[in-house]
Parts: structure tokens; sequence; C-alpha cells
């Protein structure tokens, strides 16, 4: 040990030399309607000199487990390991991007290690375009559509529709018998006063978390100009 | 003496006065998050330039949202145990009262939660200005729960 290397271990400052290096450090991972979980391994091995300890892998989720393979922790020079991720669906749909935090013994708390990343791409089957209807404040009070796209292998039917409050009246027209509805939301009170409505729409699609669908319809002044 | 005494010699003295000064000044504080403009990538502003009417959106866990999180903030993360549409329909009636600007703040700079939402929110088509905060948590740590004094009232 040199004289150099003596000096910053003994003031506690001795670079990371020891580090897990990742195969694949981002994964994107393509779930299906009927998957509930979706698994993915983070392959890694230590390219350092030092052995190193995992001390903590957190993805700020409770949807998202972190196990590191076999429950070892401690990984030798040129020893490889496996982190496994396994993320729970929910009711989520499009893509879903989380970051996986790995501490290693000596990392301080604010700065981890690694940053691992999964994106997990769960199919939107019912699309609704546009998401919201907008009307000005002191506008007509005409008829605007929401259009309602299914993309699925079984017909998906549209078993109701209906708003949050009376400010405004939905009728459902069908377009295509489960393949392809619309929503004509109309302000029966006309829009002299600003207001909000959910349009909730229900399916019989038997994918529980895609059932109910929402959009909403809003009479709003017009928006201030921002830099 | 040789160089590794002397060197050994050094260190201790260096330690010792490191030790006496933590003694009598404390341990150093914790350095405010600062925002360089330079730095902000699309879609980002800095806690210094958000002003107006302002509705808050906290990207974290369900947990810290309700321990810290700032007053009239509403909750909407990527935990898939959460009800989206809830989620959704909240921050959609907080723009509807009147948000002249939406802020999405996650837990730390490298949380990229906060961008997800953000885009979800600006797919709900309403036109309304969405940012993320640039340091997300760190920028507001130790501001109180209403950092401006101007922000829209919440749930």
């Amino acid at each position: 040990m040199n004289a150099l290397t003596l000096a910053f271990f003994l003031l506690g400052i001795i670079p990371g030399v020891a580090a897990l290096e990742f195969e694949t450090p981002s994964i994107e991972a393509k779930a299906d309607l009927s998957d509930k979980v979706v698994t993915r391994d983070f392959k890694f091995r230590n390219n350092g000199k030092e052995a190193v300890k995992i001390t903590q892998a957190d993805a700020g989720c409770s949807c998202l487990a972190v196990q590191v393979g076999g429950g070892k922790f401690s990984y030798a020079p040129g020893e490889s390991g496996v982190l496994r991720a396994t993320f729970e669906l929910g009711s989520f749909q499009g893509t879903v991007e989380k970051k996986i935090n790995i501490w290693l013994e000596g990392d301080p708390e604010e700065k981890p290690s690694t940053t691992l990343t999964m994106s997990v791409l769960i199919p939107v089957i019912i699309k609704l375009e546009p998401k919201s209807l907008k009307w000005q404040v002191g506008g007509p009070a005409e008829a605007k559509v929401i259009d309602i796209g299914m993309d699925y292998s079984k017909l998906i039917h549209v078993t109701s529709v209906a708003t949050s409050n009376d400010l405004f009246t939905a009728k459902l027209i069908t377009v295509e018998e489960g393949k392809h509805y619309q929503v004509e939301v109309t302000p029966q009170k006309g829009t002299d006063s600003a207001g909000l409505a959910i349009i909730r729409i229900e399916t019989d699609v038997d994918v529980a978390k895609q059932r109910v669908q929402q959009g909403f319809a809003v009479i709003s002044k017009p928006l201030k100009k921002t830099k | 003496m040789n160089a590794v005494s002397q060197l050994g010699v050094i260190v201790l003295v260096s330690l010792a006065a490191a030790g006496a000064t933590w003694l009598v000044k404390g341990p150093p504080s914790e350095p405010a998050f600062v925002c360089d403009p330079a730095q902000l990538t699309e879609g980002e502003i800095c806690l210094a330039d958000v002003s107006g009417n302002v509705l808050w959106v906290d990207a974290r866990t369900r947990s810290e949202w309700k321990r810290n999180g700032l007053e009239g903030a509403i909750l909407w993360n990527l935990d898939p145990k959460e009800d989206e549409n809830a989620m959704e329909a909240g921050v959609a009636m907080g723009i509807a009262g009147g948000a002249e600007l939406v802020v999405v703040y996650c837990g730390s700079e490298a949380c990229g939660t906060s961008k997800q939402i953000a885009n979800r929110i600006r797919g709900l088509g309403f036109g309304t200005p969405v940012k993320t905060l640039h340091g997300g948590w760190d920028a507001l740590k130790g501001l109180g729960r209403n950092p401006l004094t101007n922000s829209s009232s919440g749930p």
C-alpha cells in the first residue's frame, strides 16, 4: 500500500473501486392483458477489485418488489448474481417506467451506486379520443364527441355512459357494434359558468382493470398565455 | 520519520481538527438545492419560476404524500395499487378549478415518475401548462408545506 492510498484509506475517502456491472441496466417488458405481474432479471457481475455487499435495493413503490438472487448480498471480485424485479400491474395502462436504486455498503443514503430502469408496456385496448372535451365560458353550447375505439381480440360493448353531474348530457352512439362507439356530450345548461363533469364509460370487457374508462367535459375561461 | 509515518501524523492532526470543529460548530448543514436554469430539461421548471395559481401534483408514494406533501397537492403516482381513474379525476378537477400551471414533483432529481405523470396530465388535453419540478423533493425540502404564497388550495 503506497502512501497516497494509505492517506485516502485513513481519511475514509477511498474511491469506489468496487462496483457491480449490470449486463442490461434498462429492461423493457411487454405485459399480456392476462398478466398480474411481470418479472425480469437484472444480471450483474462484480468487476471491481474489492468484495461488495448490497445493502438496499429500492424502487420507491410497493408495486415493484426487488429481490437479490438466492438471498446472497455479498459478492467477491468476479462473482455474478441476479436481481429479480417483480412488477404488479394493477389498473395501469400504457407504459410505466420504474427506477430501481441499488445501494452498496459505503454508499451515502442520497447516492446509490446504481440505478436500473424497468419499463413495462401494458396494452391499451380501449382508447378515448379526445380524452377531454372543452367549451369556453360564454361560447356556443354545441355538442361535441369523444370517439371510443376498441383494439382487442374480442368484441367490447359499451354498457353504460353517465356524467358526474347535470351540467352535461351524454348520449351513446354505436358506430360499429363491439368495435367503435362515440359519446356525444352537450352542455345542457349552457356555457355561462365554468364547470367540469367526468364522463364515465362502462364496458363489458373481460379485463377487469380496463372495464371502466373516463373522459372529461369542461367549460373554462380562456387560458392565460404563459411564458 | 519516513513518508508513511509523516502522512499518518498529518492525517491524525487533520482528523482531530475536524472532530473539534464538529463538536463546536455541529454537523455540516445540508446544502440547499440550487436550480441551474442551464440544466433544465424539456418540460422542467425551477422552483423560483413557479408562481400564480399553481396545482401541485405529488408523484411520490401515498405515505410520503400524506406525511409531508405540499398543501393542496394532489396525489398521482405510478403505483398500480392506486386507483388511476380517481387520481386522474382529482387532477382534472384541480385544473378545472382554475389552475394556471400544473407542477409535478417526485422524490428526487433522479426519480423519473414526475415526467411520466406530467405526460399523462398533458394527455388529458386541458391545455394548461404542465411542468416537472427540477430537483423534485430535494428542491422543496425544508420550505414548509406551502412554498408559494399563492398556490391553489386542494383536498
